[in-house]
């Protein structure tokens, strides 16, 4: 189960870059930075998390009874919605990019180079 | 300080947030005061924070919320004079970068102005943060800020592209800072950069420090624009609005480096102290590899502005290097180059701005001849390059002769040899620009022809060139101002928990920076007469402009780190 | 660089990267122990500090304010930079701004009928979770994509939406900026009242699991959807008016 858990975390990691890489199209580059995002929610989440404990809001249970770590769901939290901006920004520029050069492949958008 | 220092961070940022909200019914030039006001309260306060703190260091927390049971639960600012003094430097930077571009920058409506209020919240929140995620935040709104300004342009293609590599590779480069700290925070438990660090100091090095170190590093060092990570830096400023790569020079690159610095002696102090010799190894390979990249791909620029992208790269690398001797000695030579070279690359910048707005054009082989009638703009531009290669009585003579000795020092002659060598390469280049642009004399470089890019004004406002002589001044100044040296020894050694005094250079560093100058003037003068110079094709084709190609790049170079790290900090196993 | 090489470059580094990050997570604490002390700090403190049952909410909004206050300004710029971003480009051919300008899609009856159904309750949704951010998971954010989302419905559904020509909705760019400014000004409030910024104990405190707990909380909540539900709102008008500039030249394409 560790290494499930962590495994995955990597493996996201590594195949969202392996998009970025390889794709010919903007939009998909930008679900691939998405993807590369997903691993490092999955990580910080499987770090604390504790076997058996319950969720940590104290609506329904005792104060005291074991809770995951919330702290991690905070950083989470916060994680996803700066990263989830990016992504936006990310599309606004992939629509300008169309409309000025016509396509969606960033390989032929490099009008400054060298 | 409690109620002092979160102001620095809130007064710009309402002041954005209410200038978008009535954006539609504020007119430009109010616009342009509200961001300026911001700017120099927010400076004022940096100003009193300074005063308070006597050379000091002081942690605040933030909401109340002190630590418990030995554990800290909130948010720490911790402030100590190099963040706070760098924060200062920035945010008169900014008031400079306003002005300059005040009436230019189309403020209808304004968001340019909300952008770069942000952007200044941003730099300086990251100067002053004491806890790693915290950290982590203010560098992502730094990030996203600088991302929509580069773009601001964005009629023209190349401002697409240069947003959107610097945009994707930045936010990779987040990426791995946040694994970083997600495996700080879990061998640590802890998120405030003292706690982790000293929880880390007591345990033994295995490959989840390396590696956290390695991650946390290339994060910084992306923004940095470290080699290999430095690709997407020349494409964005080339097109960024000159106001704003006035900061994005001056100020944010070294932010990169401010965040080495609080993670290597921060939370990685103890076992980088440990094994000292082998960590600065990598950083001064890596920062040595950088300065001499960023000279000879500055050689062979025509455009202006992405040339002037690849000297800061240069001195980036120079900076590292610098930073790589884990001395206070070393810190403290940095903080005086950074302050100086920051003023005098945004005075190139400023300078290049209004031979744009003059001429119409920003490619040296398009401006041949034509700047003649720019005498001012002609002079700053010479001074700034001059000084740039560290003439004595200035502040990079002082930074760069205390970086030679601290290289000497801690590494070997060969390092002051590089160092000189990229330094004057750089100076050279600067002054074949200025040869061929205000004097007309030929140049061997790259050749062609381009239609204007902007209508040639006639004239040129006070606001484009008072601060190009503030900036000078500056620069000059802090080289010999008594007491400067004193200062940022002082401030290094808070920051760094190191002790350890700034020596004054020996007679031998005049020497070497005349022997710099000599070199930086002769190489200048060959090679505007001289046609046939080499054309470094196989290392311009590696920067392509291509995503693709610098995520590659940038994959292969953490792995690099990463294995270069775990060797250093003899993680077994 | 050939897209071969990049490929091989590429290649190695992920194969490193990969060797790397199996290493430093076999330094993990085994899934499922994790013994971290500040977690658990945070849990007990959660409810006899600030009455709030979300232990979540309460590191977000109260114990790590700050984190939170620039995450919103980040969702505030990402808004302005789509607005900077989208808008008319130089030289673009001008769209008439009629004043019946109004995206005409192709959709059902029974579609809009849904859709209208569904506007209403969506609405409630993220008020509700919005206003219970201190209770039960959910707070700011997330009731501000709903509430925004609600924008997304309508015109999914093929309502007729009527966007100026040339500047984002007034409503939602006054409500994002005012909602940032908002968090910023109780910042400041705890700073007055309470003596740091960010604080929330001059709000009172209440009764835990009750709509009035957990101090100042609630209203950070409500800044930060209001906030995070115009800029969302703004940059999809943004995205939705260049979807109608692209019906536009397709209509005049087939016409």
């Amino acid at each position: 189960m560790t290494v499930l858990a962590y495994g995955v975390a990597a493996w996201l990691f590594l195949i969202g870059l392996v998009g970025i890489v390889r794709s010919r199209n903007l939009i998909g580059v930008v679900i691939c930075v998405s993807v590369v995002q997903s691993s490092t929610y999955v990580l910080l989440l499987a770090i604390g998390y504790r076997s058996g404990a319950k969720a940590p809001i104290f609506a329904d249970i005792k104060p005291g009874t074991p809770v995951v770590d919330p702290v991690v769901q905070a950083l989470t939290l916060t994680d996803v919605v700066v990263e989830a901006t990016v992504t936006a920004v990310l599309l606004a520029l992939a629509v300008q990019a169309h409309k000025r050069f016509g396509t969606l492949n960033p390989d032929e958008m490099a009008e400054l180079h060298g | 300080m409690t109620a002092l220092a979160p102001l620095v961070v809130a007064v710009p940022l309402l002041t954005a947030a209410l200038i978008a909200a009535l954006g539609r019914f504020v007119g430009g030039r109010l616009a342009d005061l509200l961001a300026l006001g911001a700017t120099l309260a927010c400076a004022g306060l940096l100003v009193a924070v300074l005063m308070r703190l006597h050379g000091g260091v002081e942690t605040i927390w933030l909401g109340g919320w002190h630590p418990r049971a030995g554990v800290a639960i909130g948010v720490a600012f911790r402030l100590e004079p190099l963040g706070v003094g760098l924060a200062l430097f920035i945010a008169a930077l900014m008031v400079l970068a306003l002005i300059y571009g005040s009436g230019s920058l189309d403020p209808e409506p304004p968001h340019v102005h909300v952008l770069s209020l942000v952007f200044l919240a941003g730099m300086v929140g990251f100067c002053l943060s004491g806890d790693l995620f915290n950290l982590f935040v203010f560098f992502e709104l730094m990030s996203v800020s600088a991302f929509a300004l580069t773009g601001m342009h964005v009629d023209e293609g190349a401002a697409l592209e240069g947003s959107l590599n610097f945009a994707v590779t930045n936010t990779i480069g987040s990426f791995l800072a946040v694994i970083g700290i997600a495996l700080v925070y879990a061998r640590t438990g802890a998120l405030n950069i003292a706690q982790a660090g000293h929880v880390i100091a007591q345990e033994p090095v295995d490959g989840l420090v390396a590696v956290a170190l390695a991650f946390l590093v290339c994060g910084f060092l992306v923004k940095a624009a470290i080699v290999p990570f430095h690709l997407w830096l020349a494409d964005a400023y080339a097109v960024a609005p000159t106001a704003i790569c006035i900061v994005l020079a001056g100020a944010m690159s070294e932010l990169g480096i401010l965040g080495v610095v609080r993670v290597v002696f921060g939370v990685f102090g103890g076992p980088v102290a440990q094994h000292a010799d082998a960590v600065r190894v990598v950083f001064v390979v890596a920062g040595l590899l950088t300065a001499v990249v960023g000279a000879l791909m500055a050689y062979a620029q025509d455009h202006l502005k992405r040339m002037l992208a690849f000297v800061t790269i240069g001195h980036v690398g120079l900076f590292l290097a610098g930073v790589a001797m884990l001395s206070a000695s070393g810190v403290g030579a940095i903080a005086i180059y950074v302050v100086a070279d920051g003023c005098t690359k945004a005075a190139l910048f400023a300078c290049v701005g209004i031979v744009q707005r003059r001429l119409g054009h920003i490619r040296v082989s398009a401006l041949r001849g034509r700047g003649r009638g720019l005498r001012f703009t002609g002079t700053a531009f010479v001074l700034a390059a001059l000084i740039s290669t560290g003439v004595p009585f200035t502040g990079p003579f002082l930074g760069k002769a205390l970086l030679d000795d601290a290289l000497s020092h801690g590494v070997g002659s060969w390092a002051v040899v590089v160092a000189i060598a990229s330094t004057a390469l750089i100076g050279a280049v600067l002054l074949r620009a200025a040869g061929c642009v205000f004097l007309g004399w030929r140049q061997g470089g790259p050749t062609g022809d381009y239609e204007p890019l902007t209508e040639p004004r006639p004239s040129t406002p006070v606001r484009m060139w008072a601060p190009i002589v503030v900036l000078l001044a500056t620069a000059i100044a802090v080289g010999v101002v008594p007491g400067v040296r004193h200062a940022a020894d002082n401030a290094a050694q808070r920051a760094t928990n190191v002790s350890g005094a700034l020596p004054s250079p020996p007679a031998h560093d005049h020497l070497l920076s005349l022997l710099t100058l000599a070199i930086a003037v002769g190489l200048a003068v060959f090679m505007l007469g001289h046609e046939r110079l080499p054309k470094l094709t196989a290392l311009r084709a590696i920067h392509s402009g291509r995503l693709g190609d610098y995520v590659a790049l940038l994959c292969a170079g953490a792995a690099v780190f990463g294995g270069a790290f775990a060797v250093a900090l003899g993680a077994g196993g | 660089m050939s897209r071969q090489t990049r490929l091989v470059v590429f290649a190695l580094g992920a194969a490193g990267l990969g060797a790397l990050m199996a290493w430093a997570f076999s330094g993990l604490p085994e899934f499922g122990h994790y013994a971290g002390r500040y977690g658990r700090i945070v849990a007990q403190l959660a409810v006899p500090a600030r009455a709030t049952t979300n232990a979540v909410t309460f590191t977000n909004f109260d114990l790590r304010a700050v984190d939170t206050m620039v995450e919103e300004f980040i969702v505030f710029t990402a808004a302005i930079a789509a607005v900077a971003m989208l808008r008319h480009q130089r030289g673009e051919p001008k769209r008439a701004a009629s004043p019946d300008d109004v995206l005409k899609p192709k959709t059902s009856p029974a579609l809009l009928v849904v859709g209208a159904a569904l506007a209403g309750p969506t609405t409630v949704i993220a008020l509700n979770l919005i206003a219970h951010g201190a209770i039960t998971p959910g707070g700011g954010f997330q009731g501000g994509v709903v509430l925004a989302a609600t924008l997304v419905v309508l015109v999914a559904a093929g309502a007729r939406v009527r966007l100026p020509a040339d500047k984002p909705p007034l409503l939602a760019e006054i409500t994002h900026g005012l909602g940032a400014a908002g968090f910023v000004l109780l910042g400041l409030a705890g700073l007055v009242f309470a003596g740091a910024f960010l604080s929330t104990t001059w709000a009172g405190h209440g009764t835990p699991a009750t709509l009035l707990s957990g101090g100042a909380i609630p209203l950070l909540n409500v800044a930060t959807g209001l906030e995070v539900a115009g800029a969302i709102a703004v940059i999809l008008g943004e995205f939705l008016e260049q979807d109608m500039l692209a019906t536009d030249e397709t209509e005049e394409r087939d016409a």
